[in-house]
């Protein structure tokens, strides 16, 4: 087994203890109340991680994934009553592919930082989304909120996380099984390698960047058919949760590490500790050292030895 | 430092033995040869001396004392310096601020203030590039803005600055042009009669004859060997490394066909390609020599599509292409094992599979998705053809030895489908000499397959000892064709130097 496997199985076992030792502590916890809750809270840092590995594996990241999100929650809430309901999703989801669209040939036509590109990105589409709503929308479509938003399949599994589920394999059989998932992943390690190897190396670079938007998108649409209400400043500071997820996989800013099921166990932690933090009511200030501190120790633990 | 005596040093990294005795001593002013095929535990033996590791077993004394180099600081600490493969120079501080890296001379500005003294520091470091005879290099200049070659001369005058007791030099050459490696060699000669010890790690060892007084061969982690420069013959060399004698080392050259496979016309790629028209026939090893900078693998990089062309007209086999990409040059049957195989050969951090498996993605699979299964087997069938070691699909290529590297690279280009000509840069550059004979063999078994070999190497004897013709190239031109049979290494030198320029132009 190597290293890296190891180290994930670890924080699998310390994860489980935590949750084993949290249920006897806690009569809330292991309640099918709470834990629907937990699922259901993961679904946006879930689907925000998805975008977010397969864009740091191409050896990038995007910072523009919270302003995304957002501006596809509001278009798909707004047009609603205007146009048929798939219309208004689809139209949302178009918004994130041609905003990852953009990033993408920023980065790899134009050869520009991503880190810089995606900064000044998240700048545009916020201050976009404003002028297209100052104010709150409200959904209205039955559909959207009853079935997509508050739907659960045999009475438990929230329909977001359900379909958040489904896209783990579609994910790891993209980065494992196809022609440009492997490309995106050795793009991550030495572009030019790729590139000798008769790759498209720009095109598949771009693609990483509008999976990432695609998937900020559909963060966005689920998130706005379970509150109901979709404000242009949500989603701030979305991309670091993102980001910590990856990382505590086993991802390494630059390209050259993690998987698809670390990223999933790290979109698990965060969303199981944030909820064991709320259970025992630790102030929110504090919540945001326990979460540093964790990403600290995680990183610490998958350190190369020198 | 009079003497240092190592004595049946053992070194294990966990279950594995990298060094299982290694006992030598060496002589102040002298210039010892550390030899041995990768994986001989030569790297593993400098980092014990650079005090990077420690030894399991053994000791280490100098001058009679038992000495522990427990860090790389207590190395520094007793004049011991080592210049490593990789260069550690930061590309944008000047000469000057390079080789005073943390010890600036400052002086008080104001009387409040150290600011870095300037004028002391260019001055001094000049001072020494001049002892140690280096010239042509300004020190107020980037080192960045340096070739290679001169940016390896500038770390190694960074390690011999202050005359040190102990210098460390790991594969110094492998950049160096001949008349570079010279003032290399110059400069040792300083080092030595101020009676630094010289560590010197080569693979070339026509070099490592000419300049060392000892020699100690390792073999799997045991020094087999060790012998004065009186008794050292290549031969002896040789069979102490690989218990092989040379003779064998270049396989019978087959017969090339007289079909022509690839023709290239008129061939220009600004700034280093001026103009280079060729052909190869089915079946032929054609050889290109120069030196550096003399545009030899620009040209392959201009018909491989990795760099553009200005012009030219390329036809392989009755099909012309023009303004060629990578794609299109693989799809036209042309495979490309380039210069540097850690930079674009190699994904480092990546497994065998996907290294060796990523010219031929396009081969298997359906649509979009790939065939991993009959991809594994693919690429085991072959790394397994080529002697890989270990055997292990799932090792990281970063950890491999770098004659496992490439053959891991020519593995990845053997699998592309239609292969007709396969370009080799510089493929044996930092591989060892059991790894060589191998690739020797291969090069030669393609060749008979009617694949067409371009072949680049600053080694000579290769190209001597493997090709059918041999171009000698020069400021972008191919200046000389020459029989093999009938050249001299000596004769190749005298065609790619420029004779109208000064000899000392670096």
């Amino acid at each position: 087994m190597s290293k890296s496997a190891k180290t994930n199985l670890i924080f699998c076992v310390v994860l489980v203890l935590l949750i084993v030792m949290t249920g006897l502590t806690s009569d809330v916890f292991l309640t099918e109340r709470n834990m629907v809750n937990v699922s259901r809270q993961m679904v946006t840092t879930g689907f925000l991680s998805i975008g977010m590995y397969v864009v740091i594996r191409s050896g990038g990241i995007d910072l523009s994934v919270g302003p995304t999100l957002a501006f596809a929650g509001l278009l798909a809430s707004g047009l609603q009553g205007q146009v048929h309901i798939s219309v208004a999703i689809l139209a949302a989801l178009t918004v994130g592919v041609i905003i990852g669209l953009i990033n993408g040939i920023l980065v790899a036509y134009m050869r520009l930082q991503p880190f810089i590109v995606t900064l000044a990105m998240m700048g545009v589409v916020r201050g976009a989304l404003y002028i297209y709503s100052e104010s709150p929308t409200y959904a209205s479509d039955k559909f959207f909120l009853k079935t997509l938003g508050a739907g659960k399949v045999f009475g438990v599994l929230p329909v977001p996380f359900l379909i958040f589920l489904a896209c783990i394999p579609i994910v790891w059989v993209f980065m494992n099984h196809t022609r440009a998932g492997r490309s995106i992943m050795a793009i991550g390690i030495s572009p030019e390698t790729v590139r000798l190897a008769g790759v498209n190396v720009k095109a598949k670079t771009t693609l990483a960047y509008v999976i990432c938007g695609f998937f900020a998108a559909l963060a966005g649409v689920l998130l706005a058919a379970r509150l109901g209400i979709s404000q242009p400043s949500v989603g701030a500071a979305y991309e670091l949760d993102a980001i910590a997820a990856v990382v505590i996989g086993g991802g390494i800013l630059g390209g050259g590490g993690g998987s698809v099921g670390g990223m999933f166990g790290g979109v698990i932690a965060l969303a199981v500790i944030d909820n064991i933090l709320n259970l025992f009511n630790v102030q929110s200030y504090y919540q945001q050292i326990v979460k540093g501190l964790i990403i600290l120790v995680a990183v610490l633990v998958r350190r190369k030895p020198s | 430092m009079k003497h240092i005596r190592l004595h049946k040093i053992a070194k294990a990294f966990g279950a594995t033995l990298a060094l299982k005795e290694v006992s030598f001593e060496a002589h102040r002013g002298q210039v010892v040869a550390i030899c041995g095929e990768n994986g001989a535990g030569k790297s593993t033996l400098m980092s014990l001396l650079s005090g990077s590791q420690q030894p399991t077993l053994g000791k280490i004394e100098i001058d009679d004392q038992k000495t522990f180099i427990l860090s790389p600081h207590k190395a520094f600490d007793l004049g011991i310096r080592t210049v490593y493969q990789e260069l550690s120079l930061l590309p944008e501080l000047s000469v000057a601020e390079n080789l005073y890296l943390g010890e600036w001379p400052t002086k008080r500005v104001a009387g409040l203030i150290d600011c870095i003294d300037w004028d002391r520091l260019f001055a001094d470091a000049e001072a020494d590039l001049e002892a140690l005879g280096i010239s042509d290099i300004n020190v107020r200049n980037a080192v960045g803005s340096y070739p290679v070659a001169l940016q390896q001369m500038i770390e190694i005058a960074k390690a011999s600055r202050v005359s040190p007791e102990v210098l460390i030099l790991d594969e110094p050459t492998g950049v160096l042009t001949q008349t570079e490696s010279d003032v290399l060699f110059r400069l040792i000669e300083t080092l030595k009669s101020r009676g630094t010890i010289v560590f010197y790690i080569s693979h070339r060892l026509e070099e490592v004859l000419d300049i060392a007084d000892t020699f100690v061969v390792l073999k799997d982690g045991v020094s087999v060997d060790t012998f004065s420069r009186e008794d050292a013959t290549k031969d002896r060399l040789i069979r102490s490394m690989v218990g092989r004698p040379l003779e064998d080392i270049f396989p019978k050259r087959g017969t090339a066909g007289t079909e022509i496979l690839l023709s290239v016309t008129g061939l220009r790629a600004a700034p280093k390609v001026a103009d280079v028209s060729f052909e190869l026939k089915r079946g032929e090893i054609l050889g290109f020599c120069g030196l550096v900078g003399s545009g030899r693998s620009e040209v392959m990089r201009a018909i491989f599509g990795a760099d553009p062309m200005d012009h030219g007209t390329i036809v392989i086999d009755g099909a012309a292409f023009d303004a060629p990409s990578p794609a299109r040059a693989m799809a036209a049957g042309i495979g490309f094992v380039t210069e540097e195989r850690k930079v674009d050969g190699l994904v480092l951090d990546a497994d065998v599979i996907d290294n060796a498996g990523l010219a031929s993605m396009d081969q298997i699979g359906w649509g979009p998705f790939l065939n991993r299964p009959a991809q594994r087997d693919m690429v085991f069938q072959k790394v397994q053809e080529l002697d890989l070691r270990p055997l292990n699909l799932a090792y990281i290529l970063r950890r491999m030895s770098g004659g496992n590297q490439q053959k891991v690279v020519l593995a990845k280009w053997l699998l592309m489908k239609g292969l007709k000509v396969l370009i080799l840069d510089e493929p044996t550059r930092g591989v060892d000499i059991a790894t060589k004979v191998e690739i020797y063999k291969l090069i030669a078994d393609l060749a008979q397959q009617g694949i067409g070999i371009l072949l680049i190497s600053s080694e000579m004897p290769e190209v001597l000892g493997l090709a059918h013709r041999i171009n000698v190239m020069r400021d972008g031109k191919i200046v000389a064709e020459l029989d093999p049979a009938t050249t001299s290494e000596h004769d190749i030198f005298v065609a790619a130097a420029d004779v109208e320029r000064p000899k000392n132009d670096l």
